[in-house]
C-alpha cells in the first residue's frame, strides 16, 4: 500500500478511529490493532512476505532475551549476536544481495577466459523494504549486546515495533530505545501532537506528488535517451533527479512521522533540509539521518570511529560509505556512489570540520545566506549530483557514458520534454520550493510555522491546489521501496 | 478528539471555498456543455451553449466552444437552399472540437480549401459509427440536403455495435448529485476532469468486485475483423444510409486491411489521411493529447478539399 494511493486514503482513517475509540481501553488491545493493520498494511504488496517479517521478529525477540541471560558468559552472548547478525543479514544476502553475487562471480569467471552460465541467477522477488526491517531488529539485538538496552518481555509490542506500518517499508529505522519505548507505554491523545501529524502528512504528500512525481517523467525521459540531449539538459537531468529523490524520500518521511504522530509516536526525523548543506559531512548529518546514525552506532564506532588514528578513521570512513553504497541495492552503481561520497567526506574529515556544522543551519541568525555560504551550498550540491548519476543509472558503463556526454562536447540547448511538458513551469516550482525550504529550515517537524490562522489556511490550500495541478495518476511508488 | 474533528470539519470548508476561487481565478476549470436526448432519440449538445473548453497537462490551452441550434459546436446551422455543394462532417470530439476555436474548425479549413462548399459540422464525442448513422436516419430530411456525408471512422473503436438506441437511463444517471455538484462547483469539474474522481470511482469498483474474475478475452484479429465488417453492413442496412454519398475519412495506418479490402469491393469511398500525416513536417496532434492540432487539421482539411476537387 502505498501513502499516496486510495488504500491509504481509506486505510489510516480507518485504523485511527479503531485505535482511539475502539481499542482504547488496553494498550495490548492497541498494540494488536497496529500489528493486524501493519500486516495488511504490508500484506497487500505479498502475503508470503510476511513470513519474513514475522521470522525476523520471532528470531530478535527471542536472540535478544538470550543475549541478557547470559550476561555473565560473553563468549555466549556473542555466540547468539551472531545468530541474528547470521539470520538478518542472511535474509539480505538471499533476497537482495544473492543475485549481484553469481553475476559478479560470472562476470570474474569470463573475464579470465571461463565459460560462465546464463542460467546461474535465480528467480527472487526483492521483499519491500527488507534493507529498513532487519536493520531495525539487529539494532534491537545489537543494542542489548552492547548493554544499553534491556530486552522486552512483550512479545505483542516487539512485534509491533518490528512492523510498525509508518515506517516499515522505508524507515526511518528506529532503534528499540526510541520506538520500543514508546509502544510499550500508554498513549494518550494529544491534539497538538495530531495536528502536527496532519501538518507533516500534507507536507509529504506534497513532496511526493508535486516535486517528486511531477518531475519523474522528465527525469525519466533524459536519462533513458542520455545519448540524444546536450549537456545543458543532461545537467538539468542530474539536479532534476536530486530534486525528485529528495522530495520522494523525504516526503515518504514526513508521511511516515505524521502519520506515526496521529497514533501517538515519535518517530525520529530523517531529514533536514539537506539541500542547504555547507560541506559532505553536513549533508549526511541531514539527509537519511536514520541509516546514518545506524552506520555510526553500529559500525563507525565499534570500528574505532574517529578515535583511532587518521589512517585508520580513513579507513573507517571509506568502509561505512561502501557498505552504505552496497546498502542502497546490489549493484556497482551503488558502490561506486558510496564511494564517491568518501572521497568528497575525507577531506571534510582531514580538515577537522566536519562537525563544524553538526548543531546550526546556514543563516542561522540572519535572513539571508552571505555569499561564503551559497556558494559553500552550490558547491555541495553539485558535488551530491554528481554522485547520483551513478544512483540513477542502471549500470556502471551508462553512468559513465551519461559523464562522459556532459564532459566530452559541452553544448547548451533548451530542453523540450516530448509529451509536451511546460518546462517553465517546473522550473519556477522548483525555485519556489527551495526559498519556502530555506524559510521553514529551522525546524523539519513544522513545516507551517504561521502564527497567524488565516496565513496557515492559505498555506494548506496552496499546497493542496499545487498537488491538483501537478496531479499525475500513474501514482508512482517510492524510490527507497526497492531498497 | 472532538475538537480535532471540529477543525478538521472547519479547515476543510474554507480549504474548499479557497480552490473553488483558485480554480476560477486561473480559469483551470473546463466547461463541459451539457448534453440531451432530442425528439429523435439523438444524443447532443444542449444547443445555444457557449463556453471555454481546457486541455494541457498545466491546463495552459484554454479554447471557446459555440454550439449551435443544432446542439453541435460548429458556426454554421440553418441549411440554406442553394446550388453550393454541401458536406456533412461527422464523427466525435474529433470533429467536435473542442480543442480548436470553433471559428478555425475543420469544417471551416475545408471550405477556405474549396470554392463554393458549405461544411455542416456534426461532431459529439463519444460518437461510434452506430451513434452516427443513426443520427443521419433521425434527420433523413436534413442529410438529404447534403451532397456527401462524411463520416470520421477509427476502426479499432467504432465498429463494436450493430446498432445503437437513445440511452435515457444513462443520462439521467449523469444528472445525478455529482453531476450536479460538478456544473456547479468549478473546482469539482476541474478535479473531474483531471481524472481523480474516475479513478476514485474506478478503486471503489475495484474493492466491490475483488472476486469477481476480470474478463480478458479479446477477439482473434480476423474475427474481430469479421464483426467489424457485420455490424458495418448492419449499420448501413438498419438506419439506410445513402452509399452513394456516404465517404469514409480514415487513417489505413490505424485500419484494418481486411476491411479497406471490404470497401473497397463494396465501392464504398474512403478519403485515407495517412500517407499525409506520415510526410508531416510537424506533429500532427497536440502534444499533450491525441487530437489533431492545426497543422493536423490542414492537412486533414487538404485530402478532403482535394478529394472533393478530384471527384
Amino acid at each position: 500500500m502505498l501513502f499516496n494511493s486510495f488504500e491509504y486514503l481509506f486505510f489510516l482513517p480507518a485504523v485511527y478511529i479503531l485505535y482511539w475509540f475502539v481499542f482504547n481501553k488496553k494498550i495490548n488491545v492497541q498494540n494488536s490493532l497496529l500489528i493486524l493493520a501493519s500486516y495488511f498494511f504490508y500484506g497487500l504488496w505479498d502475503v508470503r512476505f510476511l513470513l519474513l517479517i514475522l521470522l525476523s521478529t520471532l528470531v530478535d525477540f527471542y536472540v535478544g532475551q538470550k543475549i541478557f541471560s547470559q550476561s555473565e558468559n560473553q563468549k555466549s552472548r556473542k555466540l547468539w549476536l551472531w545468530v541474528s547478525l547470521f539470520f538478518n543479514l542472511g535474509l539480505l544476502g538471499v533476497f537482495k544481495y544473492c543475485n549481484f553475487f553469481i553475476d559478479s562471480f560470472s562476470d570474474m569467471l569470463t573475464m579470465f577466459g571461463f565459460q560462465a552460465n546464463d542460467q546461474w541467477t535465480l528467480t527472487i522477488i526483492l521483499p519491500v523494504g527488507i534493507s529498513f526491517y532487519t536493520f531495525q531488529t539487529l539494532s534491537y539485538s545489537l543494542d542489548i549486546y552492547y548493554k544499553k538496552l534491556k530486552p522486552t518481555q512483550d512479545f505483542i509490542a516487539f512485534t509491533a515495533f518490528v512492523s510498525f506500518f509508518p515506517q516499515l517499508v522505508a524507515g526511518p529505522i528506529e532503534r528499540a530505545s526510541n520506538l520500543l519505548n514508546q509502544i510499550t507505554s500508554k498513549r494518550v491523545f494529544n491534539l497538538n501532537q495530531a495536528k502536527d501529524g496532519f501538518k507533516l502528512i500534507l507536507w509529504g504528500l506534497f513532496k511526493k506528488i508535486v516535486i517528486a512525481d511531477s518531475i519523474a517523467p522528465i527525469v525519466d525521459d533524459i536519462f533513458s535517451n542520455y545519448g540524444d540531449y546536450s549537456a545543458s539538459t543532461l545537467i538539468l537531468g542530474v539536479v532534476l533527479f536530486s530534486f525528485q529523490v529528495y522530495g520522494d524520500f523525504s516526503g515518504y518521511s514526513d508521511i511516515a512521522i505524521g502519520s506515526a504522530k496521529l497514533f501517538g509516536f515519535e518517530l525520529m526525523s530523517n531529514f533536514k533540509f539537506p539541500n542547504f548543506s555547507r560541506n559532505v559531512a553536513e549533508y549526511w548529518q541531514r539527509w537519511h539521518i536514520s541509516l546514518s546514525t545506524w552506520f555510526r552506532h553500529y559500525m563507525y564506532i565499534p570500528l574505532g570511529g574517529s578515535k583511532v588514528s587518521k589512517l585508520l578513521s580513513v579507513r573507517n570512513i571509506i568502509i561505512i560509505f561502501l557498505v552504505s553504497g552496497f546498502w542502497h541495492g546490489a549493484n556497482w552503481t551503488f558502490i561506486f556512489w558510496g564511494a564517491l561520497h568518501a572521497v568528497f567526506y575525507i577531506p571534510v574529515f582531514l580538515m577537522g570540520r566536519n562537525r563544524l556544522y553538526a548543531n546550526n543551519v546556514v543563516a542561522e541568525n540572519s535572513w539571508l545566506p552571505n555569499l561564503k555560504e551559497i556558494a559553500q551550498i552550490l558547491l555541495t550540491f553539485t558535488l551530491v549530483s554528481f554522485s547520483r548519476i551513478f544512483f540513477r543509472s542502471k549500470d556502471i558503463s551508462t553512468a559513465f557514458g551519461y559523464i562522459e556526454k556532459i564532459l566530452a562536447n559541452f553544448s547548451f540547448e533548451n530542453y523540450l520534454h516530448p509529451e509536451g511538458y511546460r518546462m517553465v513551469d517546473y522550473y519556477i516550482l522548483l525555485a519556489v520550493f527551495v526559498v519556502y525550504e530555506f524559510i521553514i529550515r529551522r525546524n523539519e517537524r513544522n513545516p507551517f510555522p504561521f502564527k497567524i490562522r488565516e496565513v496557515r489556511i492559505l498555506a494548506y490550500s496552496l499546497v493542496i491546489f499545487a498537488m491538483f495541478l501537478f496531479y499525475d495518476d500513474s501514482s508512482r511508488a517510492f524510490i527507497y521501496f526497492q531498497f | 478528539m472532538k475538537i480535532l474533528l471540529g477543525k478538521i470539519a472547519f479547515y476543510g470548508i474554507i480549504i474548499f471555498i479557497l480552490l473553488e476561487v483558485y480554480v476560477r481565478v486561473f480559469q483551470i476549470h473546463s466547461d463541459t456543455p451539457l448534453r440531451y436526448i432530442d425528439a429523435y432519440g439523438v444524443e447532443k449538445r444542449i444547443p445555444n451553449q457557449i463556453g471555454t473548453y481546457v486541455t494541457g497537462n498545466r491546463r495552459q490551452h484554454a479554447m471557446d466552444y459555440s454550439i449551435n441550434e443544432d446542439g453541435f459546436n460548429t458556426l454554421r446551422s440553418e441549411i440554406i437552399p442553394n446550388t453550393n455543394e454541401k458536406l456533412a462532417l461527422i464523427g466525435d470530439s474529433f470533429i467536435e472540437g473542442f480543442h480548436q476555436d470553433y471559428n478555425y474548425s475543420l469544417g471551416k479549413m475545408i471550405e477556405k480549401k474549396k470554392d463554393s462548399l458549405e461544411v455542416f459540422e456534426f461532431g459529439c464525442g463519444g460518437y461510434d459509427l452506430a451513434d452516427q448513422l443513426y443520427l443521419v436516419n433521425a434527420y433523413k430530411d436534413r442529410f438529404k440536403a447534403m451532397d456527401h456525408i462524411l463520416v470520421y471512422l477509427k476502426y479499432e473503436n467504432d465498429l463494436d455495435r450493430p446498432s445503437t438506441e437513445p440511452n435515457y437511463d444513462r443520462l439521467e444517471r449523469s444528472k445525478g448529485v455529482i453531476a450536479k455538484l460538478r456544473q456547479k462547483s468549478k473546482f469539482l469539474s476541474y478535479v473531474g476532469d483531471l481524472g481523480i474522481i474516475n479513478n476514485f470511482s474506478q478503486f471503489l469498483k475495484s474493492k466491490k468486485n475483488i472476486f469477481k474474475k476480470e474478463d480478458n478475452s479479446t477477439l482473434a484479429p480476423k474475427k474481430q475483423d469479421s464483426l467489424r465488417i457485420s455490424n458495418f453492413e448492419n449499420l448501413l442496412a438498419l438506419y439506410k444510409v445513402d452509399t452513394s454519398k456516404l465517404k469514409l475519412l480514415l487513417d489505413s495506418s490505424k485500419t484494418s486491411v481486411t476491411f479497406l479490402a471490404y470497401c473497397q469491393q463494396n465501392n464504398i469511398v474512403y478519403i485515407d489521411f495517412a500517407e499525409a500525416f506520415k510526410q508531416a513536417k510537424q506533429q500532427t496532434t497536440y502534444i499533450y493529447d491525441e487530437h489533431w492540432n492545426s497543422y493536423g487539421r490542414e492537412i486533414i482539411a487538404q485530402c478532403i478539399a482535394g478529394y472533393l476537387h478530384d471527384n
